[in-house]
């Protein structure tokens, strides 16, 4: 035992870095460039080893959504054995993935994004008093019941799972649990704490069905006009002030986006095939691009390297994925700056394009034409879309927007599980196989890939909504989401860029990312922060 | 609302994926196979910071056990006491991705105030290794052992069940389908971990302890709410079951229960 005064620095711990260089001319951001900072290689440690590591090893990619990676390796593991899947096991699996969500919506609103909101850039908006008592972090009026109230959802994804973070209870053909009518009765109530004292007390100020109703943004904003409780809860006062200091103005985007959807009707997937998946979902999948609904088609996926840290420059699926990587310093050389590969979508007649995944994404798929009766059919930020544009502002409020719709979902499945049925059906281990699992973090599309050969992984890939967010420019120089959504910021002080960090911030990646800002003319680096912090 | 508090809360922080840095939950779940009493509570905090926060409230003593890089050599153990911990880093610049033991501790005193646990100790393992997908290094390997043996002895012993000497006890019965029932007292003080290896020898029936069902094993199934389990024996004793009640002892140079299997006169 050592007995010595000294500084015990600790392992810091994250689950990577992100520098964003941007160039400012004239007080607007004129270039991007993200650059993923650290080498990960899981698919690289999971390459030979049995084909349910993946079910251990990708939910310790994240400490946030860890039970979002169970979710797809489950799947991509149910599509490859072909197995069952009794209907309580589907709805397990979407109590625990909407659980996780939830957890996630208030606490990275208050701990992450409405931090910004306090920026003493906005002291001249009339409404900056109220914003910094409301969301200054740790003594904010919002702050303190928001961050602690978070924690709540996931216990109950503990009664269920065994435990949050980084559980492995979801098996290929269900998940390992018993569930008494006491863990139900007890996960509703946590449910509904955190619907009464938070979701409606705080966040909406009304019904969550109140909410729910909104169908337009004129409906919106009636909304924050109809009553005081509406007008003075956090989700009124948010778009009050977004609208005051110009939010709704900048952060577009490519505006093109996917989702792969999540949580599926338990009758329509008990034998998970990759084909029928869109069909079986109740969040919807699609691609939204140039103004145009298509269906989502994992064939489609490619990811570039032409700009990433590994050897080669074209575009593959990922069921033919590499992950082979360079020595940085040789790749710069080559043009090559980020560790994050490209994801990329070929979208028919538009052929491969970035699109933005996450919430916004989510929310655009659920507008898109032909909604089966089991699916999300909401037309609201289509509508947005339609009337005022993406903005940081409209994929915040498409973020909060799935807290009461998220919140009914679950109340519904918890009441649908049949106490007396099966959770589980043994599956076959076939020797050889491919699939594909997907799911919707509370940040977008992530999902698997894996080829078995021979009892073994021989491929796995997985495609993170940061990636899709983060990566760099693909083989035709085509700047990535972020890098796209952060050209054309005003700056209003280039020594302390907050609309940068809005962007940034907006898009909830899972990395810490420092932002470097030029100067356009004399190349003088302008400021350097670090976003995504607490404060 | 809040979940159950707990006597003692041992939390394992750490990436399971990046060598050493799992050290902490993997010092968990050694815990976890060698058997805990009731009142001792193992969180997996992995990499889930601001949760291992949450996961305090109500629990009476704490004890985290994380990596460290301080450069000291590898597997260097660092027992930071709860004096020490008046120090924390400030709270801005915390992360939801970037959570550390200390910014964990500093954060449960802000969110549970009043709640937040008093009584807090921090277990350091200087890590050697944190390469994406290796094993624990030899020498942290040794220094987590010596870190189980000291929470072991300072806060697990403490909350294990005391050794049973009343005859009502010792007192265990074989059944005429093959099992051998044991009280409640008897196989929490004896079988922590609910599994265990048998032989016959001189008449006896031998059973030690096993950590963990993953050695194999026979397990120690609990059969009514009291706690009182039952294990197979039928093939132990090759079909041939002594039906009735013997009286059980403990064999400590062996660290074995021996049971007589004939009924002496």
């Amino acid at each position: 035992m050592t007995a010595l005064d000294l500084f015990v620095s600790p392992l810091g711990r994250v689950e990577g870095d992100l520098d964003v260089r941007v160039t400012i001319d004239d007080g607007v951001v004129t270039s991007a460039w993200t650059e993923a900072a650290m080498f990960r290689g899981f698919e690289i440690i999971l390459q030979g080893k049995d084909p349910q590591a993946g079910l251990v090893v990708t939910p310790r990619i994240c400490g946030i959504c860890g039970g979002s990676h169970l979710y797809k390796s489950a799947y991509a593991l149910d599509t490859a054995w072909r197995t069952h899947l009794p209907p309580n096991a589907t709805l397990v699996r979407n109590i625990c993935q909407a659980c996780e969500t939830l957890q996630s919506i208030p606490r990275y609103f208050y701990a992450l994004f409405a931090i910004d909101l306090t920026n003493k850039n906005y002291a001249k908006s009339k409404l900056y008093a109220e914003s910094v008592r409301r969301f200054a972090p740790y003594v904010g009026t919002s702050y303190q019941p928001g961050v602690v109230l978070s924690a709540k959802p996931v216990e109950v994804y503990a009664i269920f799972g065994g435990q949050w973070p980084h559980s492995s209870f979801m098996v290929p053909g269900g998940v390992m649990c018993a569930p008494t009518l006491s863990d139900v009765t007890r996960s509703i109530a946590i449910l509904e704490h955190w619907k009464d004292e938070w979701l409606e007390k705080h966040w909406l100020g009304c019904s969550v069905d109140r909410w729910l109703a909104n169908k337009t943004w004129e409906d919106v904003l009636e909304w924050v006009d109809e009553n005081e409780a509406q007008y003075n809860s956090d989700c009124g006062f948010f778009i009050r002030f977004c609208l005051d200091v110009g939010l709704d103005k900048y952060g577009a985007g490519v505006g093109n986006y996917l989702a792969t959807g999540t949580y599926f009707e338990p009758s329509l997937y008990e034998n998970p095939t990759i084909d029928g998946r869109n069909a079986a979902l109740i969040g919807r999948s699609g691609i939204f691009a140039d103004g145009k609904w298509s269906e989502f088609d994992q064939a489609r996926v490619r990811e570039d390297v032409t700009h990433s840290f590994y050897e080669g420059t074209g575009a593959l699926h990922p069921f033919q994925g590499e992950t082979i990587p360079i020595d940085p310093e040789e790749g710069r050389k080559l043009g090559k700056y980020s560790w994050a590969k490209s994801p990329r979508y070929d979208v028919p007649n538009l052929g491969h394009i970035p699109l933005e995944a996450g919430p916004l994404a989510r929310r655009m798929a659920a507008g898109g034409p032909n909604a089966a009766g089991h699916q999300d059919n909401d037309p609201l930020f289509v509508d947005l879309f339609n009337k005022i544009g993406p903005s940081v502002f409209v994929r915040q409020l498409a973020r909060m927007h799935e807290a009461p719709k998220y919140y009914k979902w679950t109340r519904e499945w918890l009441d649908q599980l049949n106490l007396k049925e099966s959770f589980y059906t043994k599956p076959i281990e076939h020797a050889e196989g491919m699939g594909f699992g997907s799911t919707e973090a509370a940040r977008g599309s992530l999902s698997d890939w894996i080829v078995i050969e021979d009892n073994k992984i021989k491929n796995y890939q997985v495609v993170t909504p940061t990636a899709w967010n983060i990566g760099p420019r693909d083989g035709s120089d085509v700047l990535g989401p972020i890098e796209n959504a952060l050209v054309g910021s005003p700056i209003v002080d280039p020594e302390d860029p907050v609309e940068l960090g809005h962007v940034a911030r907006s898009f909830d990646s899972c990395l810490v990312c420092t932002v470097h800002a030029y100067d356009g003319k004399s190349g003088r680096e302008l400021s350097k922060f670090v976003i995504n912090g607490m404060v | 609302m809040d979940p159950p508090g707990c006597a003692v809360l041992i939390v394992g922080c750490g990436n399971l994926l990046r060598g050493d840095d799992g050290v902490g939950p993997l010092l968990v779940r050694h815990l976890w196979e060698r058997g805990m009493p009731d009142g001792v509570k193992l969180v997996d905090g992995g990499t889930a910071g601001m949760d291992v926060a949450f996961q305090m409230r109500g629990a009476e003593k704490v004890v985290i056990v994380d990596a460290s890089a301080t450069g000291a050599t590898p597997g260097t153990v660092y027992r930071v006491p709860g004096g020490e911990l008046a120090e924390l880093p400030p709270l801005d610049g915390l992360h939801t991705h970037s959570f550390r033991w200390d910014h964990a501790i500093a954060f449960a005193r802000w969110a549970l105030a009043d709640a937040c646990p008093s009584d807090i100790t921090v277990f350091l393992i200087e890590a050697a290794n944190v390469a994406f997908g290796t094993d624990l290094s030899p020498d942290v390997t040794a220094a987590m052992d010596q870190v189980i043996e000291m929470i072991e002895a300072d806060y697990v012993s403490p909350m294990r069940p005391p050794d049973p000497t009343d005859p009502d006890d010792l007192a265990v019965q074989f059944t005429a389908d093959g099992y051998l029932r044991l009280s409640a007292a008897l196989s929490a003080a004896r079988f922590p971990a609910n599994v265990a290896v048998g032989a016959v020898r001189d008449d006896q029936l031998w059973l030690l302890p096993l950590r963990g069902p993953r050695s194999g094993g026979l397990l120690l199934k609990q059969r009514n709410p009291a706690g009182d389990r039952a294990l197979l024996v039928r093939e132990l004793l090759d079909d041939v079951i002594p039906t009735g009640v013997r009286r059980a002892f403990w064999d400590t140079d062996h660290g074995a229960l021996r049971i007589p299997l004939e009924q002496k006169k």
